[in-house]
Protein backbone atom coordinates (compact mmCIF):
# COMPACT_ATOMS: atom_id res chain seq x y z
CA UNK A 1 0.00 0.00 0.00
CA UNK A 2 2.39 2.37 1.13
CA UNK A 3 4.57 1.38 -2.21
CA UNK A 4 1.65 2.49 -4.28
CA UNK A 5 1.20 5.30 -2.55
CA UNK A 6 4.68 6.60 -3.14
CA UNK A 7 4.22 5.59 -6.60
CA UNK A 8 1.51 7.99 -6.86
CA UNK A 9 3.32 10.77 -5.29
CA UNK A 10 6.13 10.09 -7.71
CA UNK A 11 4.04 9.62 -10.62
CA UNK A 12 2.70 13.59 -9.30
CA UNK A 13 5.54 14.97 -9.03
CA UNK A 14 6.90 13.44 -12.62
CA UNK A 15 6.73 15.91 -14.96
CA UNK A 16 7.54 15.43 -19.09
CA UNK A 17 9.99 18.38 -18.57
CA UNK A 18 11.28 19.47 -15.46
CA UNK A 19 12.04 23.62 -14.77
CA UNK A 20 15.96 23.70 -14.92
CA UNK A 21 17.27 26.05 -12.19
CA UNK A 22 18.26 28.81 -15.81
CA UNK A 23 14.86 28.45 -16.93
CA UNK A 24 12.93 29.76 -13.44
CA UNK A 25 15.68 32.16 -13.48
CA UNK A 26 14.61 33.12 -17.03
CA UNK A 27 10.93 33.23 -16.39
CA UNK A 28 11.34 35.39 -13.01
CA UNK A 29 13.22 37.61 -14.74
CA UNK A 30 10.85 37.65 -17.37
CA UNK A 31 7.86 38.44 -14.76
CA UNK A 32 9.92 41.34 -13.07
CA UNK A 33 10.56 43.50 -16.79
CA UNK A 34 6.34 42.44 -17.66
CA UNK A 35 5.50 44.38 -13.75
CA UNK A 36 8.16 47.43 -14.64
CA UNK A 37 6.25 47.52 -18.13
CA UNK A 38 3.15 47.58 -16.61
CA UNK A 39 4.17 50.41 -13.86
CA UNK A 40 5.92 52.35 -16.98
CA UNK A 41 3.07 52.20 -18.64
CA UNK A 42 0.16 52.73 -16.03
CA UNK A 43 2.62 55.81 -15.07
CA UNK A 44 2.76 57.27 -18.79
CA UNK A 45 -0.74 57.00 -19.02
CA UNK A 46 -1.74 58.69 -15.68
CA UNK A 47 0.63 61.84 -17.07
CA UNK A 48 -0.87 62.20 -20.17
CA UNK A 49 -4.56 62.17 -18.22
CA UNK A 50 -3.51 64.75 -15.36
CA UNK A 51 -2.05 66.65 -18.46
CA UNK A 52 -4.98 66.80 -20.36
CA UNK A 53 -6.96 67.56 -16.89
CA UNK A 54 -5.18 70.56 -16.26
CA UNK A 55 -5.73 71.73 -19.60
CA UNK A 56 -9.43 70.82 -19.63
CA UNK A 57 -10.09 73.46 -21.80
CA UNK A 58 -8.25 72.16 -24.95
CA UNK A 59 -9.65 68.81 -24.15
CA UNK A 60 -12.88 69.80 -24.53
CA UNK A 61 -12.01 72.29 -27.88
CA UNK A 62 -10.12 68.89 -29.37
CA UNK A 63 -13.61 66.77 -28.53
CA UNK A 64 -15.88 69.09 -29.75
CA UNK A 65 -15.90 68.47 -33.63
CA UNK A 66 -18.95 69.94 -35.81
CA UNK A 67 -21.69 68.13 -34.06
CA UNK A 68 -22.71 66.21 -30.82
CA UNK A 69 -23.17 62.86 -32.53
CA UNK A 70 -19.12 63.09 -34.05
CA UNK A 71 -17.49 64.03 -30.45
CA UNK A 72 -19.64 61.64 -28.80
CA UNK A 73 -18.37 59.14 -30.79
CA UNK A 74 -15.06 60.22 -30.58
CA UNK A 75 -15.45 60.35 -26.94
CA UNK A 76 -16.66 56.15 -26.70
CA UNK A 77 -13.71 55.10 -29.25
CA UNK A 78 -11.58 56.80 -26.72
CA UNK A 79 -12.92 55.29 -23.86
CA UNK A 80 -13.02 51.86 -25.43
CA UNK A 81 -9.11 52.09 -26.56
CA UNK A 82 -8.69 52.85 -22.63
CA UNK A 83 -10.33 49.87 -21.69
CA UNK A 84 -8.03 47.91 -24.09
CA UNK A 85 -5.28 49.82 -22.87
CA UNK A 86 -6.19 49.06 -19.17
CA UNK A 87 -7.25 45.48 -19.98
CA UNK A 88 -3.45 44.88 -21.41
CA UNK A 89 -1.98 46.28 -18.50
CA UNK A 90 -4.18 44.04 -16.19
CA UNK A 91 -3.31 41.18 -17.86
CA UNK A 92 0.40 41.64 -18.22
CA UNK A 93 -0.16 42.73 -14.16
CA UNK A 94 -1.58 38.93 -13.67
CA UNK A 95 0.91 37.37 -15.60
CA UNK A 96 3.91 38.75 -13.75
CA UNK A 97 2.02 38.46 -10.31
CA UNK A 98 0.41 35.02 -10.38
CA UNK A 99 4.01 33.33 -12.44
CA UNK A 100 6.18 34.76 -9.38
CA UNK A 101 3.97 33.50 -7.28
CA UNK A 102 2.92 30.09 -8.57
CA UNK A 103 7.76 29.82 -8.68
CA UNK A 104 7.81 31.06 -5.31
CA UNK A 105 5.02 28.77 -3.74
CA UNK A 106 5.57 25.71 -5.95
CA UNK A 107 2.08 26.31 -7.01
CA UNK A 108 1.45 24.98 -10.34
CA UNK A 109 -1.91 26.01 -10.48
CA UNK A 110 -0.84 29.75 -10.40
CA UNK A 111 2.05 29.44 -13.24
CA UNK A 112 -1.00 27.98 -15.44
CA UNK A 113 -3.02 30.70 -14.26
CA UNK A 114 -0.68 33.44 -15.14
CA UNK A 115 0.19 31.84 -18.40
CA UNK A 116 -3.46 32.21 -19.28
CA UNK A 117 -3.52 35.64 -19.13
CA UNK A 118 -0.27 36.19 -21.37
CA UNK A 119 -1.95 34.06 -23.82
CA UNK A 120 -5.26 36.61 -23.64
CA UNK A 121 -3.00 39.48 -23.46
CA UNK A 122 -1.30 37.81 -27.23
CA UNK A 123 -4.74 36.67 -28.65
CA UNK A 124 -6.37 40.55 -28.24
CA UNK A 125 -2.85 42.32 -29.82
CA UNK A 126 -3.38 40.10 -32.48
CA UNK A 127 -6.55 40.86 -32.87
CA UNK A 128 -5.82 44.36 -32.97
CA UNK A 129 -2.96 43.78 -35.27
CA UNK A 130 -5.10 41.73 -37.86
CA UNK A 131 -7.64 44.97 -37.72
CA UNK A 132 -4.24 47.07 -38.69
CA UNK A 133 -3.37 44.89 -41.14
CA UNK A 134 -6.77 44.23 -43.13
CA UNK A 135 -7.06 48.04 -43.45
CA UNK A 136 -4.07 48.26 -45.34
CA UNK A 137 -5.04 45.57 -47.60
CA UNK A 138 -7.97 47.69 -47.97
CA UNK A 139 -6.05 50.86 -48.68
CA UNK A 140 -3.84 48.69 -51.03
CA UNK A 141 -6.73 47.43 -53.34
CA UNK A 142 -8.22 51.23 -53.13
CA UNK A 143 -5.07 52.25 -54.45
CA UNK A 144 -4.73 49.82 -56.79
CA UNK A 145 -8.65 49.84 -58.41
CA UNK A 146 -8.34 53.68 -58.41
CA UNK B 1 23.41 32.09 -8.76
CA UNK B 2 23.01 28.45 -8.82
CA UNK B 3 25.06 26.36 -6.55
CA UNK B 4 26.28 23.13 -7.63
CA UNK B 5 24.11 21.63 -5.23
CA UNK B 6 21.17 22.88 -5.96
CA UNK B 7 21.60 21.61 -9.99
CA UNK B 8 22.68 17.98 -7.69
CA UNK B 9 19.00 17.96 -6.40
CA UNK B 10 15.79 17.36 -8.27
CA UNK B 11 13.68 20.12 -9.20
CA UNK B 12 10.26 19.95 -7.54
CA UNK B 13 8.71 22.15 -10.15
CA UNK B 14 8.45 21.17 -13.70
CA UNK B 15 5.88 21.67 -16.50
CA UNK B 16 2.74 19.45 -16.50
CA UNK B 17 0.97 18.68 -19.23
CA UNK B 18 -1.73 21.73 -19.00
CA UNK B 19 0.67 23.92 -18.36
CA UNK B 20 2.76 23.00 -21.22
CA UNK B 21 -0.01 23.27 -23.43
CA UNK B 22 -1.03 26.43 -22.22
CA UNK B 23 2.67 27.47 -22.67
CA UNK B 24 3.00 26.24 -26.09
CA UNK B 25 -0.42 27.95 -27.48
CA UNK B 26 1.12 31.27 -25.72
CA UNK B 27 3.98 31.02 -27.96
CA UNK B 28 1.94 30.27 -31.28
CA UNK B 29 -0.09 33.48 -30.71
CA UNK B 30 2.95 35.45 -30.00
CA UNK B 31 4.32 34.01 -33.28
CA UNK B 32 1.40 35.24 -34.87
CA UNK B 33 1.44 38.85 -32.95
CA UNK B 34 4.91 38.69 -34.25
CA UNK B 35 4.39 38.08 -38.21
CA UNK B 36 1.45 40.75 -37.78
CA UNK B 37 4.22 43.11 -36.77
CA UNK B 38 6.48 42.38 -39.97
CA UNK B 39 3.65 42.97 -42.15
CA UNK B 40 2.67 45.96 -40.66
CA UNK B 41 6.42 47.44 -40.26
CA UNK B 42 7.33 46.28 -43.87
CA UNK B 43 3.71 48.46 -45.24
CA UNK B 44 4.71 51.07 -43.04
CA UNK B 45 8.62 51.27 -44.61
CA UNK B 46 7.35 50.86 -48.21
CA UNK B 47 4.54 53.53 -47.99
CA UNK B 48 6.88 56.40 -46.21
CA UNK B 49 10.47 55.62 -47.31
CA UNK B 50 8.94 56.22 -51.03
CA UNK B 51 7.09 59.61 -50.66
CA UNK B 52 9.28 60.96 -47.63
CA UNK B 53 12.05 63.71 -47.17
CA UNK B 54 15.54 62.30 -45.47
CA UNK B 55 13.92 63.43 -42.06
CA UNK B 56 10.91 61.65 -42.23
CA UNK B 57 12.77 58.82 -44.18
CA UNK B 58 15.47 58.69 -40.88
CA UNK B 59 12.62 58.68 -38.55
CA UNK B 60 10.79 55.55 -39.66
CA UNK B 61 13.92 53.58 -40.75
CA UNK B 62 14.46 54.13 -37.06
CA UNK B 63 11.10 53.32 -35.35
CA UNK B 64 10.68 50.27 -37.98
CA UNK B 65 14.48 49.16 -36.50
CA UNK B 66 12.93 49.44 -33.27
CA UNK B 67 9.57 47.50 -33.84
CA UNK B 68 11.35 44.67 -35.63
CA UNK B 69 13.87 43.94 -33.82
CA UNK B 70 10.89 43.47 -30.57
CA UNK B 71 8.82 41.85 -33.54
CA UNK B 72 12.29 38.92 -33.61
CA UNK B 73 12.10 38.94 -30.20
CA UNK B 74 8.80 38.08 -30.06
CA UNK B 75 8.95 36.01 -32.75
CA UNK B 76 11.97 34.27 -31.47
CA UNK B 77 10.58 33.53 -28.21
CA UNK B 78 7.64 31.60 -30.13
CA UNK B 79 9.93 29.20 -31.85
CA UNK B 80 12.42 28.62 -29.67
CA UNK B 81 9.92 27.81 -26.62
CA UNK B 82 8.28 25.26 -29.14
CA UNK B 83 10.88 23.91 -30.09
CA UNK B 84 12.17 23.43 -26.21
CA UNK B 85 9.08 21.65 -25.46
CA UNK B 86 9.28 19.47 -28.69
CA UNK B 87 12.66 18.50 -28.11
CA UNK B 88 12.64 18.33 -24.62
CA UNK B 89 15.37 21.26 -24.44
CA UNK B 90 15.68 23.14 -21.29
CA UNK B 91 18.68 25.33 -23.40
CA UNK B 92 15.82 26.36 -26.52
CA UNK B 93 13.17 26.70 -23.53
CA UNK B 94 15.30 29.18 -21.52
CA UNK B 95 16.22 31.02 -24.64
CA UNK B 96 12.66 31.32 -25.47
CA UNK B 97 11.80 32.99 -21.91
CA UNK B 98 14.73 35.18 -22.07
CA UNK B 99 13.56 36.43 -25.79
CA UNK B 100 10.00 37.43 -24.04
CA UNK B 101 12.41 38.89 -21.64
CA UNK B 102 14.07 41.14 -23.71
CA UNK B 103 10.72 42.13 -25.55
CA UNK B 104 9.19 43.28 -22.65
CA UNK B 105 12.88 45.04 -22.40
CA UNK B 106 12.58 46.91 -25.09
CA UNK B 107 9.09 47.60 -24.58
CA UNK B 108 10.15 49.41 -21.22
CA UNK B 109 12.92 51.08 -22.89
CA UNK B 110 10.98 52.05 -25.94
CA UNK B 111 8.25 53.75 -23.69
CA UNK B 112 10.88 55.25 -21.32
CA UNK B 113 11.66 57.03 -24.56
CA UNK B 114 8.64 58.43 -25.64
CA UNK B 115 8.22 59.50 -22.23
CA UNK B 116 11.35 61.32 -22.30
CA UNK B 117 9.87 62.70 -25.61
CA UNK B 118 6.67 64.26 -24.52
CA UNK B 119 7.82 65.39 -22.01
CA UNK B 120 10.83 67.31 -23.90
CA UNK B 121 7.76 68.43 -25.99
CA UNK B 122 5.50 69.61 -23.40
CA UNK B 123 8.29 71.56 -21.89
CA UNK B 124 9.15 73.48 -25.11
CA UNK B 125 5.71 74.27 -25.72
CA UNK B 126 5.05 75.87 -22.02
CA UNK B 127 8.69 77.89 -22.41
CA UNK B 128 7.43 78.73 -26.21
CA UNK B 129 4.10 79.40 -25.15
CA UNK B 130 5.52 81.40 -21.95
CA UNK B 131 7.86 83.71 -24.23
CA UNK B 132 4.59 84.79 -26.38
CA UNK B 133 3.41 85.82 -23.73
CA UNK B 134 6.04 88.12 -22.32
CA UNK B 135 6.84 89.35 -25.69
Amino acid sequence: MEEIEQEGLLDESMFDVNMSPSVIYSLSETCRWARRLVYIAAGAILAILIIYIADWEALSRQLYLENETASMILIIIAIFFGGVYIAFLALLFIFSGRVKEGLQQKDLQKVEHGFMSLKVYFIISVFFSMLIVISFVLQLINIITS
Amino acid sequence: MNTGSNQDRPIELGFSQRLKDLVRSTATWARVAAICSFITTAYILVTNISKGGFLQVFIVLIITAVYVIMAVYLFNFGNLTKRGFDNIDQDDLENGLNNLRMYFKMTVRVLIGFIILFGIIILFAVLGSNSLLGG
